[in-house]
This record gives structure tokens, sequence and C-alpha cells, in this order.
């Protein structure tokens, strides 16, 4: 469903994608990983529209996303929850949620979203800036799935984000891929990545340097201790 | 000496409601495009310009007050299409170009209209006595012209999705292009609005002034110092601000020059920026 062939991009001179190669499956949910600063936000970016690409191809479900307006990919069914959440602090929650649909959306959607994140509801009135963090990482996913994705990129959700609100996030985004719809996370917390993907992509310095499956990596944590530095137990 | 006070304060916080107006319209263009549209005062200047022109081709004050501001919803819209559009990514390259605009609008004004000030006539016609003085009711209607003009603005804003679309641009346009919201169109309307505004400001205006291509030049000044003032992006702050900078003008003006009025806004303007950066109604930021 999702294609990256190649794909380069910069920040000024410097070269952040090297030649990144990436697919992800319909229904898939896929871990990039990677430690700080190779190049893991500026993929996501770059899908999104936001980084342009300096070279390479970017092919979600038969369109070259890298050849259209960036305002345009969400509508092609891709979610985009950016790292820090960036929740619109002066709009209330409504209005936020409801931000990227046309209009107001209906009754049944709305209760959809309001069973998986109760706490919207109590606050719909609220701006978003007065949400706790983890509020605001619930209706950064919860503004995109109302739009029914069918890809959701996820920049770090749990960072910085209370334990106890983790595992909410972590099943509902579980619960988000369960209904079919395809998951791309970047995530630090591999014990997270894990838990939620089957297949796993490590990027070192603007290229993807590992591909394997979550199982494969939990057999050998060698692999996980040379490219991210981390051991898994 | 008291009574012509109290009615230049009058005057003052009239004037102060249209640049009001004319702000509000140069602080979305600029919190939304990022663009410093030091063109804004001359769409004023070419809105008191249209509206003679109307009245002197139909006699009719009236029908300028209704075409005025659609013409600038299409010139505004042109503009960006054609200006702003094409160097959108360059924030040097859009203050040249708007400064380019600038002049071909002045210079436009002077090769067709020409150099002279004109006058329009009192569109109403009718005084009441205030103070002692016959007081022209036209000026009370275009204070209630600009005040619903400005209360539409925010309603627009804040109960609309195309406003509240704008409203998130404005904070944060990634995250908004990200969310599938059309920019394209977003940046297109407010170019157009901002436009409109300063334009209906210009008719509005065009009685209580003189009719000039250097009006712009009198106006923009007075409308940063309302956006710097009331804090860069607080649109009721910017509002307030340019009702009370053109008030105390006001009253200034009737013990001393316009130029020397306009010297103490500014020293009011340096005070306010080294006391408080943010603007005087700076809200705290979350």
């Amino acid at each position: 469903m999702l294609r990256l062939e190649n794909l380069h991009a910069h920040y000024g001179k410097s070269h952040i994608l090297q030649g990144v190669n990436l697919r992800i499956e319909d229904g898939e949910a896929v871990a990039l990983l990677g430690r700080n600063g190779v190049g893991k936000t500026t993929t996501l970016r770059t899908i999104m529209g936001l980084t342009p690409p300096s070279g390479g191809a970017i092919t979600f479900a038969n369109v070259r996303l890298d050849q259209i307006p960036a305002y345009k990919i969400a509508g092609l069914g891709l979610g985009y929850v950016p790292q820090g959440r960036r929740i619109f602090s002066s709009l209330n929650v409504f209005d936020n949620l409801c931000l990227g649909l046309p209009g107001t959306p209906d009754a049944a959607r709305l209760d959809e979203i309001f069973e998986h994140f109760p706490v919207l509801k109590e606050r719909l009135n609220q701006e978003g800036g007065t949400l706790s963090g983890g509020e605001q990482q619930m209706l950064a996913i919860a503004r995109c799935l109302i739009m029914q994705p069918k890809l959701l990129l996820l920049d770090e959700p749990t960072e910085g984000i209370m334990p106890k609100l983790v595992a909410t996030l972590r099943n509902e985004i579980r619960a988000a891929n369960k209904k079919g719809i395809s998951i791309l996370l970047v995530e630090q917390n591999f014990r997270i990545a894990l838990a939620l993907c089957t297949r796993v992509y490590i990027m070192e310095k603007g290229v993807i340097s590992y591909e394997g499956t979550a199982n494969e990596l939990r057999k050998n944590p060698d692999i996980a201790h040379r490219y991210l530095g981390v051991a898994i137990s | 000496m008291p009574e012509l006070v109290v009615i230049l304060a009058i005057n003052g916080l009239i004037w102060g409601l249209i640049i009001a107006l004319i702000a509000l319209g140069l602080s979305i263009i600029f919190g939304l495009l990022d663009i410093v549209n030091v063109a804004h005062g001359d769409f004023f200047m070419v809105g008191t310009v249209l509206a003679w022109t109307v009245i002197s081709y139909t006699g009719n004050f009236w029908l300028a007050f209704l075409i005025v501001p659609l013409i600038g919803m299409l010139l505004g819209c042109a503009v960006e299409r054609l200006v702003i559009k094409p160097i959108e990514n360059s924030p040097a390259l859009s203050i040249v170009a708007c400064f380019g605009l600038s002049l071909i609008l002045q210079e436009t004004v002077r090769a067709t209209f020409g150099a002279t000030p004109k006058r329009i006539l009192d569109p109403i016609g009718i005084t009441i006595p205030l103070l002692g003085l016959n007081y022209q009711i036209y000026r009370l209607f275009a204070a209630a012209v600009a005040i619903a003009a400005i209360v539409a603005f925010f309603l627009f804003l804040h109960k609309t999705k195309f406003g509240t679309w704008m409203r998130a641009v404005r904070q944060d346009r990634e995250t908004a292009i990200a969310l599938g919201l059309p920019s394209d169109r977003i940046f297109l309307v407010t170019f157009g609005l901002g436009t409109s505004m300063a334009m209906l400001g210009g008719v509005v205006a065009a009685p209580i002034t003189s009719v000039e291509f250097r009006l712009g030049l009198d106006v923009l000044p007075l409308c940063f110092m309302a956006v710097i003032i009331g804090g860069m992006g607080n649109l009721p702050g910017t509002a307030a601000a340019a009702v009370l900078l053109a008030f105390i003008e006001g009253i200034i003006t009737s013990f001393t020059e316009p130029t020397t009025a306009r010297i103490i806004s500014l020293v009011i303007m340096s005070v306010v920026l080294l006391v408080r950066p943010e603007g005087i109604f700076a809200r705290r930021r979350t």
C-alpha cells in the first residue's frame, strides 16, 4: 500500500535521507526504529509532503505522493500523528477533533471515537492547550481516526506520556490496526514497538540498515543491541 | 475648547474603529501567509478612490458601499494568485513584491485619478447637535459599519468551519496541511478577505477623509502599530489597540499638530515594545 523507493531528502545542505526503501502492505503494522537523528521523523514528514524529497518516489495506493500538493495527501487515507502531538492549543477539543473533516461528523462516527477515547467526550469544549500530554496524544490520534484513514503514521506517540496512559495508547493503536488500518510507528520505546508491530525497519544515518520481523528481533537480542544500543529483557 | 476635545475624541474613536477593521485584515494576512503586506494601506486607498469613482458615475454612495468590498475580495484573490503565491516560500521576496505592489497601486491611481485630493459629500447629509456643534450622522453610521464588520469577522472566524480552518492554519500551518486542510484555498480566501476589509474601510472612510493616492501611507503605520501594540497575532488585541491609538491621536490633535500626535503614538509603541514586547493585550501563551 505504501512504498518508498530510494527516497532522498535534504534540510539545507545536510543530506538527511540517503536512499530509504520501505514498504507497508495492507493491514500491516510496521515499526521504524533507530537512534536519534537518523531520519525517522524526516521519513514520516517526507511521506506527508511536509519535507519535499530531493529524489526517489513515494507511492501510496498507486498515487505518487511526491507529485501532489501536501494538503491532498491526508484525503487519500493517510493519518499523521506528529511528534509532540501538535494539538491546536487555542481550538477547543471538538474543533481539533473534527478539523480534517469537511463538515461536522455524524453522531455514529463521533460515538465510535468516544467509545475508544471517553476522556475527549468530557472535554469537548475545553481548549486543546488545557489538556494533559496523554489527553493531547489521544486527541492527536483521534483526529486522524475520525477521518477513517487506511494508514496511520505515528511519530513517538508514547514520548513523555504517563506510564498509565502508555498502555491505553498502545491498546488503541492495536485496536485501530485490528480494524484494518495499517500502522507505521516511529518509536523509541522498543518494547512497545515490538508489542504492536509484526515487522521492523531499523534506520542508520539516513538509510534502512536492517529489515526483519519482530520475532527475529525478539530471538536475536544482539541485533537490537548492535543497531540501537538497547537491551531487550 | 473642551467641547472640541470631546468631538475630536469621538472622531478619533470612530477613526480607530475603521483602522481596527483595516488592521485586522493586515493581521490575518500576516498570521496565515507570513506576509508583511506593506501594500495593505494602498488597498484602503484604492477603496476610497473606487468609492469616489462609483459615486462620480452613478451618484450613489450606497452602491459603492456594496460593490467596493466585493471588488476588494476579487482584487485580493487575484493578487494572491499572481503576486503572492509564486513566491510563497520566500518572506524577503514577499516584502519586495508587496512594496512593488504598493508603488503600482499608488502610481496607477495617480495616473488615472490624478494627484489632487478630492472630497466625497456626506452621503447622509443630516447632522445632529452635539455639544453646540452640528455632528454628522454619517460618522456614527461609519462607526456602526466598522463595528458590524469586525463582529462579523470574529463570528466568521469562530463559528464557521472555514474560520476554524483559518485559525488552525494561523497556529500551525504544517499540522493543518498534514490534516488535509485545503491550504491553497485558505490562503486565497484569507488574502481576499483581508483586502476586502481594507477596501470596506476605504469606502466607509471616504466621506470623512480626503481621497488621494497617498492616503495609504498615512493609514499603514497606524495599522502596524495596532498590530504590534495589540500583540502580534492577537486579533482582539489588535482591534483594541487600533481604537486606543486613534482615540489618543484624536485627543492629542486637538492640542497640537497631527504630526506631533503621530510622534506620540510612536513613542507609546516604543514604550510598549520595551515594557511588554508581547503587546499590551497579550494573553498568557499555552
